[in-house]
């Protein structure tokens, strides 16, 4: 079986699976046919026979019933349909009879056959007497003539009664009134009262026999009867004529209605004896009870007989189609079980033929797939898979060998780069190291160089203002020493202006002339005193200036201490190599400090000028308020020297107060004059110690800009250096990623 | 803390009238404070986002930090910025910068046992011969930060 190829063996597998399934399909359907005409036998042939020969019974039991049932009824029209339903059911008897005798020539047996005959001649019977006897039923005589009796006939009676029953009260009360006297009229009376009621006597009679006579069978019972109510009825109409006879005038009409009466009474009892006479009721009652039952029985007892047969046949039948059913089961599992068994024998040899030697190469497959090259496939067959196998084997020893070689080279490569990577990386890091701190030390001078830059730019321009402010503070002394000799020529033409009152009564033309010549003067003194009010305003604005400019010199050293502190975190974390630039960082800080609180002490000092100044314009407005009052006097005195007395005491109170106001006037130059002179120095101080941190920021910023150099040279070498580190790096690492991903693909592989 | 084992160089900087000292070698940079940008949804102590050159960091509220009533910053404040090692990069406002200062290691007495729920930012006080000085750890200050934003992703991305 291992040497065929996989076609044939496939091919043998699928014939048993077809040869199997055929013989178990062919062996059901033999047997589903034996017992199909079994059963098709059974419910056409004893089944049909069985359910005819019991409707054949029911048919006939029905006939019997409707024929008791139209003896029993009195009535003619349900008599006569209780007669039809009767007379249809044997009908359908026949009917029945005719298939069933059709049916059972297939299945019966020669007893059933005989029960059958029996039934029919019974049958027969039963029918003849049943078409008489439902003929007598439907005419029911003795039910009319009993019917006269009890209807007509009897009214009749009772009229006739009720004659003779007044004839009797009549002879009563004439027997009642009797006085003795005539004995043959009493006699006469008690005679009519005994016919009278003979006569009722005999209607009795009559209606008794004639009731007899229709209860009568026999003929003989009949004749008898007919005779004795002949009799009846002549004695009966012999009494009423005598009743009549005798009976008194009055009551003659109504014996005669009676006599009439009586031959209606004849009449009907002719009737009743002629209805008698056919006795219909009682002979068909008769037929019915004798010959009727016993047919009926014998048919009823032959058609059971025939049933009971035919379902003991029927249970037969049965039997044999459940015998022959489990037969076919049995047969049938038998031929399935033992085609099983062969078909998977069978089966197993082929699918093992096929799916051993199979599992071997998958098994191997996965055994290269795992990387063992040393496996090798052991299946002796000589079909495709054998070949298939031996091609594999031949595959792997091949790259077994292959991957001997490659794993050699590898190794090499390995332990080569490793070296290179390590030195590599060694100088990366030192190299980024290096630029890391030099790049923060760079940018920290940078910042440091450019605000120390304008810090200095900021101090000229200090120095700029600061001589400024020197030059207005030297023009203010100057506007002042002309303000002081104004005022003194002010004070000494007050005098004059005093003198002149005084004497102003020797001369009005000198005072005049004086006047005019103080008026002149006051005009002077006053535009004096307004230049010097402008000069004032515009050292006032340059004083602003100057309090600006040190407010953006705080501002920068503000920042530069910032920055000192920036350069000694620097310094700090560069450890012993930022000792030196931290020592450059705490001067720098120092200088800051420095500077900030030399523009502190400017912008004081420029504020106690400013306060100073203010105080001048101050006094500056007053003495001008003063020369304006003292020109206004000066020009009344023109206008009303000549008269006026008590102008000329104004005047003189006006001089008064101007010599106290020049005198102020002195006093406040004077203050002026130092505080200019003050400021000036102040100014001069504040030049130098401007002109100080300009020569020391610069200073500052020549030795930041040295550094800045060097520290710059110093990252760019850095910076080169680090970036052909990277490079090696970069190259080394990509050698030892490609050698180690040689190397462990290789040890995926056993080659022995 | 410091690369010199027996001395320490300290930033000194005031808040709210009072010194407080940094370790000089957790300060990356001091500067003029920079607008600071709001951060829908970050705590309160995140006062927000400043730009230093570029560089966009996490602007931490130091009063509330330190248990002081907070304030809107100032354009006068100052802004000391410190290094990643401290967590992620991150700055603080303070009023002023005081002087940097060397101090031998025995003069700071280390606070004991800082547990991770302690919210306090304080890890040790400086024995000056004028009065004592809290020593304020940045480490810490950023952890508290860091609970507070929960497993929510960096706010900010040191570029």
């Amino acid at each position: 079986m291992n040497h065929f190829p996989i076609r044939w063996k496939i091919g043998i597998l699928v014939a048993s699976l077809l040869f199997a399934t055929g013989l178990v399909a062919t062996t059901g359907l033999v047997i589903l046919r034996q017992v199909n005409g079994l059963i098709e036998g059974m419910v056409d042939g004893t089944a049909r026979a069985l359910v005819l020969a019991a409707r054949t019974r029911s048919q006939v039991l029905r006939s019997v019933l409707s024929e008791r049932s139209s003896l029993l009824e009195s009535e003619d029209r349900p008599s006569m349909m209780f007669a039809d339903e009767s007379r249809a059911a044997n009908a359908r008897t026949l009917e029945f009879l005719t298939e069933l005798e059709g049916v059972i020539d297939q299945v019966a047996s020669p007893a059933e056959r005989r029960a059958l005959d029996e039934f029919k001649s019974a049958w027969n019977a039963m029918t003849k007497n049943q078409a008489k006897v439902l003929e007598l039923t439907v005419q029911n005589s003795n039910t009319k003539a009993q019917a006269i009796i009890d209807g007509v006939l009897t009214e009749q009676f009772n009229r006739l009664r009720g004659v003779l029953q007044a004839q009797v009260n009549g002879t009563q009360k004439a027997l009642v009134a009797w006085d003795g006297k005539e004995p043959e009229k009493a006699r006469r009376e008690f005679s009519r009262q005994r016919l009278a009621f003979q006569t009722m006597g005999l209607a009795d009679k009559l209606r008794l026999n004639l009731g007899e006579h229709n209860q009568a069978t026999s003929e003989a019972i009949m004749s008898r009867l007919e005779e004795r109510i002949e009799e009846t009825l002549g004695q009966l109409e012999s009494n009423l004529r005598d009743l009549s006879e005798s009976t008194l005038e009055a009551e003659r009409t109504e014996m005669r209605a009676a006599q009439s009466q009586m031959l209606d009474i004849r009449r009907m009892a002719a009737e009743v004896q002629k209805q008698s006479r056919l006795d219909t009721n009682n002979r068909s009652l008769t037929l019915s009870s004798t010959v009727g039952a016993d047919s009926s029985k014998k048919a009823d007892d032959a058609i059971l007989l025939l049933v009971e047969s035919l379902s003991k046949k029927l249970m037969e039948d049965k039997k044999v189609a459940s015998a022959s059913y489990q037969s076919a089961i049995w047969i049938t599992l038998a031929v399935s079980l033992a085609t099983l068994i062969a078909g998977s024998l069978l089966g197993r040899s082929v699918i093992n033929a096929i799916t051993v030697p199979v599992a071997k190469v998958v098994e191997a497959l996965q055994e290269i797939a795992k990387g063992n090259l040393a496996h090798r496939v052991q299946v002796d067959q000589k079909d495709e898979i054998g070949l298939m196998v031996h091609s594999l084997d031949q595959v792997t020893t091949n790259l077994a060998a292959l991957l001997a070689q490659v794993k050699g080279g590898a190794q090499g490569v390995t332990s080569s780069s490793g070296k290179l990577t390590r030195l590599a990386s060694e100088l990366m890091n030192q190299a980024e190291e290096t630029t890391s701190q030099a790049g923060s030390v760079a940018t920290g001078a940078e910042q440091l160089n450019s605000t120390i830059q304008s810090m200095a730019g900021a101090a000229e321009e200090v120095s700029m203002n600061v001589n400024g402010i020197s030059s207005a503070s030297e023009q203010i002394s100057v506007s002042i020493s002309g303000i002081s000799s104004s005022a003194l020529a002010a004070s000494g033409s007050v005098d004059a202006v005093n003198r002149a009152v005084k004497a102003v009564n020797d001369s009005l033309s000198t005072v005049a002339q004086e006047a005019s010549d103080g008026s002149r003067r006051t005009a002077e003194a006053r535009s004096l005193a307004e230049r010097a009010s402008a000069t004032i305003t515009a050292l006032d604005r340059s004083a602003s200036e100057i309090t600006q400019v040190t407010g953006t010199i705080q501002a920068i050293a503000l920042q530069t201490n910032l920055l000192a502190l920036n350069a000694t975190i620097e310094a700090t974390s560069a450890g012993e190599a930022g000792k030196g630039f931290g020592v450059v960082a705490a001067e720098i800080k120092g200088l800051a400090q420095q500077s900030g609180q030399s523009a502190g002490e400017i912008t004081r000092k420029i504020s106690e000028v400013q306060e100073s100044v203010r105080h001048a314009v101050e006094t500056i407005r007053e003495i001008r308020n003063t020369f304006n009052d003292l020109a206004s006097g000066s020009s009344r005195i023109s206008e009303s020297v000549a008269s006026q007395k008590a102008a000329a005491e104004a005047i003189a109170r006006s001089a008064h107060e101007a010599n106290q106001a020049v005198a102020r006037i002195a006093q406040t130059i004077q203050e002026v004059s130092k505080g200019s002179s003050d400021m000036a120095r102040s100014a001069a101080e504040a030049a130098k110690g401007a002109n100080e941190v300009s020569s020391n920021t610069s200073e500052a910023a020549q030795a930041a800009r040295s550094i800045s150099e060097n520290i710059l040279t110093v990252s760019n070498t850095s910076r080169k250096n680090a970036e052909s580190a990277t490079t090696l790096n970069t190259s080394s690492q990509d050698l030892a990623d490609i050698a180690m991903s040689l190397e462990s693909s290789v040890q995926q592989f056993r080659l022995r | 803390m410091n690369t010199s084992s027996d001395r320490m160089t300290l930033c000194t900087v005031r808040v709210d009238n009072q010194q407080y000292a940094f370790d000089m070698l957790a300060i990356r940079e001091a500067n003029q404070a920079t607008p600071c940008v709001r951060v829908p949804g970050a705590p309160a102590e995140v006062l927000g986002m400043v730009n230093l050159r570029g560089s966009l960091f996490l602007l931490l509220d130091i009063r509330l930090l330190l248990g002081l009533p907070t304030r809107e910053p100032a354009p006068q404040d100052l802004l000391v910025v410190f290094r990643p090692s401290q967590g992620e990069a991150f700055g603080v406002l303070v009023d002023s910068l005081d002087d940097a200062m060397v101090v031998p290691t025995r003069k700071i007495t280390p606070r004991a046992e800082n547990d991770a729920n302690d919210p306090s930012p304080i890890c040790g006080v400086v024995l000056n011969e004028h009065q004592p000085i809290p020593l304020l750890s940045p480490s810490l200050m950023y952890r508290r930060v860091k609970n507070l934003i929960g497993t929510r992703a960096p706010l900010e991305k040191h570029s």
